[in-house]
């Protein structure tokens, strides 16, 4: 049982997805328990996992391998793709996350009303191949579970969004799928660039492979393909390698999303009904950071390195671009949108450093935004089912009838723009730490970073001044008793904030786990 | 004399499933001619197309698998000409019983003129000359016009008469390439000794240009730009199983004459390839985008698939032609499922504009998961078989291109992978309308028969089972090359 723990990771929900699906239309209510007992049982297998994972120990842990497709190219040899799953110390934070984020939106998706079958079944999809992405150690099921999240996340805020879901929906998904070709190219290329020695020995002919542990071992690249170092390939004209890790900076960088790329954030967010906002922040933006770190910069770490100030600067560049566009928005969710677009720059800027602070950071900034986004979206969530509304001018001096949703407020706010004690600022200032001591990158763009933080506190404080202080207004067209939070919003505005403020003052919860990880993988790709 | 008479015996008896299709087109004729225009005929008519079909499909499959030169050279039996008729009979299979799933009650001549059809593509993957090319081509192409027109509207006729033009058009360009293949070697067995040293000794522009003559036969067939203008049209006027039928099998075909010819006449044409390529995706995508109508669209959105096709053919000496097969094999379920679908929502809405499916999950969700499998395998999208397609055709393409290939085939490889997902904006419009949308009048609440359905599940489940396991085709294709 132990031994498919992953498999079960996936393949719960994709069978709950089936289960909702075929429930008959008399018990659709069951559709919201099935969705929440999975989710419970999804987080306790990841803490178990968290558990039992062995932090001393170097590669991957909870290996799963089986032989799956077989793809015949004819005279060339053929495709080798593997059914393999594992967890190091990046994937597992990952993985945690997406088991505490999913609960929470499980939660938050009581409310939906509308065709609930249907929700939940995309529902589970979604969660069956986000867990998918992160514990896949093969580039071609990575990249099954990476585009198979196109189509829930399409019509999970296509058919249950706001006003403009429509149009929201298709610019997400056209953008992402864009990322993902380019992905696919990178993939092509890399595939056939590596070969499965001991396999290829036995069968006699090419045996190509997307196993990743073979990926990352240059003695595996057939000379002169355009993995090889020493080969000097051009594609376009350029070197091949190099155009290959920028259609991959900017495949991953659509999804992060990094500045230009960001377009569809915005939009996807604000369409989208809350519990999907919060997935959508809270996890999905974490595989665009993780996969960039374990492919992009991983397989291709001579590249990186000398674009390090590249990434670097998209990273600054999403910081400080978020940071002024979140200054001027009133509506409440696009400000929290645009805000996470700044804070994600901080995992490019961490990443980029490339030292130990740098990457821990980077990971570290992606868990915590993901519990901290969770709370921000699901504050708004909690604005806009009293009223309908989320314009941050029609609401004044609500801390006076909700007092603990304010305090709530202040938490996320506070996590949100680093505040030390709670886990906004470890990310952030591990990640600045890293930049400023990393020899790759020029002074001026991690100082540039720290005003993006000096901007996060001007409009998340001013925000706060502005709905939550002063004298009780709420807006007369918006005739509505503001009540304080209900039962099932304590429950998660409570969780997370204990989860925020834990992992603000104990940071060794995941830096324990990375650590060693990051280690090895500073060491594979410093060669 | 009598070696002669042996040999044609011989040649015969390797033809016994052409025969067999000509013995029904007889027997159908018969029944035309003497029987009564009752329903009942025609459900014989129907059942006996069947029975021919089966039984040209257990002959096909039992060939012999060696290479077999028959009447002269003018036709040759290859395993992979045998290969091409399987899918062709499955692909005629596949219509004939959306015709009785979907309740045509067709007169008898369709099936004579479909049955011409098919026996005229099984000779086409045999021909090895260009005369029983010529021959076989015309006789699918004449057939298929009358196909095309034979309902008789008056946009069926329009339809039918594009077809008929600019079919006779891109003959005559064929024609004029042939007749330049003879006037250069003095023959018209292409794969004879003295018409190869005789290519050779020419100077290699000559032998482009009669090349791409002769192609626009075949690429008129596949629908491809710049030969695609009839699509659209056809697709739209073409009553559904019969334009099903027209989508797909005489693609295969096509596909597979053009590889012959490519590999017999030693010629590099592979920027002539690219043209066709990336101008059939161009056309066809960004034509597809505005379509209001669904089978329009799939007419649009089949001149880019021919060029997702074609792009095996540009890596065709190492493994891109068995690339293209197995994105044949795909296509054929992928295609027909679409149509069968698009007839299913017909017979529910009453047209194929897309606004009227507006709404129909909320009524019919089995059907529109079934649309959305569809619709992802034409994208391209995993899990379904269509991915599998793509990754093969484009895998082959760089692997042509790493191993010392052109630049132009490095465009052709970027182009088509962009313009992948620019295609995902039109084939998700009928998922995007029966899920996203609300309907604007009360849905149909009539109920879609079962055996419709199942029929739909069956090819959806093939489309996702081919992404599973892609060795039930490439273990054939294996044993092939």
């Amino acid at each position: 049982m132990t031994a498919h723990l992953l498999s079960i990771l996936i393949f719960l929900p994709l069978a709950g997805a089936a289960a909702v699906l075929l429930l008959p239309e008399t018990a659709k209510k069951n559709a919201y328990r099935l969705t929440l007992v999975i989710s419970v049982i999804a987080l306790l297998i990841c803490l178990y996992l968290y558990s039992g994972f062995d932090k001393e120990a170097i590669g991957y842990q909870f290996l799963e391998q089986k032989d799956w497709i077989n793809l015949e190219l004819g005279s060339l040899g053929a495709i080798h793709i593997q059914y393999l799953l594992g967890l190091d110390g990046i994937s597992l934070p990952m993985v945690l996350l997406a088991g505490i984020v999913f609960l929470v939106a499980t939660i938050s998706s009581h409310s939906i009303a509308k065709r609930t079958k249907a929700y939940f079944s995309f529902y589970l999809l979604l969660m069956s191949s986000v867990f998918g992405c992160f514990v896949s150690l093969d580039f071609f099921l990575f990249f099954l579970f990476f585009e198979f999240m196109l189509l829930p996340m399409y019509f999970l805020i296509g058919i249950w969004g706001g006003e403009r879901r429509e149009y929201a929906a298709m610019k997400f998904i056209i953008y992402t799928l864009v990322g993902s070709v380019f992905i696919l190219i990178v993939m092509l290329a890399m595939g056939l660039s590596v070969t499965d020695n001991p396999l290829s020995t036995e069968l006699g002919k090419n045996i190509f492979s997307f196993d990743f542990r073979i990926l990352s071992d240059a003695s595996n690249y057939i000379s002169g393909s355009v993995l090889d170092a020493k080969a000097s390939n051009s594609l376009f004209g350029w070197p091949a390698k190099t155009v290959l890790f920028v259609l991959l900076l900017i495949g991953f960088g659509i999804k992060l999303p990094t500045v230009p790329f960001h377009t569809w954030l915005p939009d996807a967010h604000v369409e989208a009904p809350t519990a999907i906002s919060v997935v959508l922040a809270g996890i999905l933006l974490k595989v665009g950071g993780y996969a960039f770190l374990r492919i992009g910069i991983g397989f291709f770490p001579t590249e990186a390195f000398d674009m390090a100030y590249v990434i670097a600067g998209l990273g600054v560049l999403s910081i400080v671009f978020g940071a002024f566009n979140a200054l001027a928005q009133d509506d409440l969710k696009k400000l929290i949108a645009y805000s996470s677009v700044s804070h994600m720059g901080f995992v490019f800027l961490g990443f980029a450093a490339f030292n130990e602070q740098g990457i821990n950071g980077g990971i570290y900034q992606m868990f915590s935004h993901g519990i901290l986004s969770a709370m921000l979206f699901l504050i708004v969530g909690v604005v806009y089912d009293r009223t309908g509304n989320r314009l941050i001018q029609n609401y004044r001096g609500l801390a006076s009838k909700m007092p603990l949703f304010t305090g709530v407020v202040v938490i996320a706010f506070f996590g949100s723009l680093g505040l030390p004690g709670l886990s906004g600022f470890i990310g952030e200032f591990f990640s600045l730490l890293g930049a400023f001591n990393a020899p790759t990158l020029p002074l001026w763009l991690p100082s540039l970073a720290v005003l993006g933080i000096i901007l996060s506190a001007i409009y998340l404080l001013w925000a706060l001044q502005r709905m939550f202080f002063g004298e009780f207004w709420v807006n007369r067209s918006l005739q509505n008793e503001m009540t304080d939070l209900s039962q099932r919003e304590k429950i998660m505005l409570f969780g997370l904030a204990v989860l925020a403020i834990l992992f603000g003052v104990w940071p060794n919860l995941i830096f324990e786990v990375s650590h060693g990880a990051v280690d090895t993988f500073l060491s594979s790709t410093a060669k | 004399m009598l070696e002669q008479l042996a040999h044609i015996l011989t040649s015969t008896s390797t033809i016994s499933a052409e025969i067999c299709l000509v013995l029904g087109i007889v027997l159908l004729t018969t029944l035309a001619a003497f029987g009564k225009k009752t329903s009942a005929y025609r459900t014989a008519a129907w059942l006996l197309t069947l029975v021919v079909i089966l039984l040209a499909f257990a002959i096909v499959s039992q060939t012999d698998s060696a290479t077999l030169s028959i009447f002269n050279g003018l036709f040759e039996s290859t395993a992979l000409s045998t290969l091409g008729k399987e899918l062709t009979l499955i692909t005629t299979l596949i219509v004939i019983l959306h015709i009785k799933v979907m309740g045509y009650d067709l007169d008898t001549e369709y099936y004579i003129v479909l049955l011409t059809v098919v026996m005229g593509l099984l000779f086409l993957l045999m021909a090895n000359h260009f005369l029983s090319i010529f021959i076989a081509l015309e006789t699918v192409s004449i057939c298929s016009y009358i196909l095309v027109a034979m309902n008789g509207n008056k946009s069926n006729l329009e339809a039918g008469i594009k077809y008929l033009i600019f079919g006779g058009a891109s003959t005559a360009f064929m024609l004029f390439g042939m007749s330049l293949f003879f006037g250069i070697t003095g023959s018209m067995n292409f794969s004879s000794a003295a018409f190869q040293s005789q290519v050779l000794s020419n100077p290699s522009w000559a032998i482009l240009g009669a090349l791409g003559l002769t192609l626009a036969g075949p690429l008129f067939k596949l629908s491809a730009a710049p030969f695609h203008i009839w699509a659209p049209d056809v697709y739209e006027a073409t009553p559904t199983p019969l334009i099903s039928f027209l989508s797909v099998a005489p693609k295969i075909a096509a596909v597979f004459l053009i590889y012959k010819l490519l590999v017999q006449i030693p010629v590099d044409a592979g920027l002539l390839l690219s043209f066709v390529i990336l101008l059939s995706i161009l056309i066809g995508n960004f034509a597809a985008i505005s379509q209001t109508n669904a089978k329009r669209m799939l007419g649009y959105s089949g001149i880019a698939q021919a060029g997702f096709i074609l792009i095996g053919l540009l890596a065709f000496q190492s493994s891109g032609f068995q690339a293209s097969v197995f994105y044949l094999a795909v296509y054929v379920f992928m295609s027909t499922g679409s149509f069968l679908l698009l007839d299913m929502i017909e017979k529910q809405t009453g047209s194929n504009e897309f606004k009227t499916m507006a709404g129909l999950s909320q009524r019919f969700i089995f059907l529109s998961i079934l649309g959305l499998i569809f619709m992802i395998g034409l994208v391209g999208l995993p899990p379904s078989a269509g991915f599998t397609a793509k990754f093969l055709v484009f895998s082959s393409l760089y692997e042509q291109y790493a191993s010392g290939g052109e630049k132009i085939l490095l465009w052709v490889l970027a182009f088509g992978l962009i313009n992948t997902a620019v295609s995902i904006y039109y084939y998700l419009k009928i998922p995007y309308f029966m899920f996203l949308k609300k309907a604007e009048q009360p849905v149909n609440t009539g109920k879609i028969p079962l055996v419709q359905i199942v029929f739909l599940t069956i090819l959806g489940t093939l489309v996702l089972a081919l992404f599973f396991a892609p060795q039930w085709v490439q273990d054939t294709l294996q044993g092939i090359f």
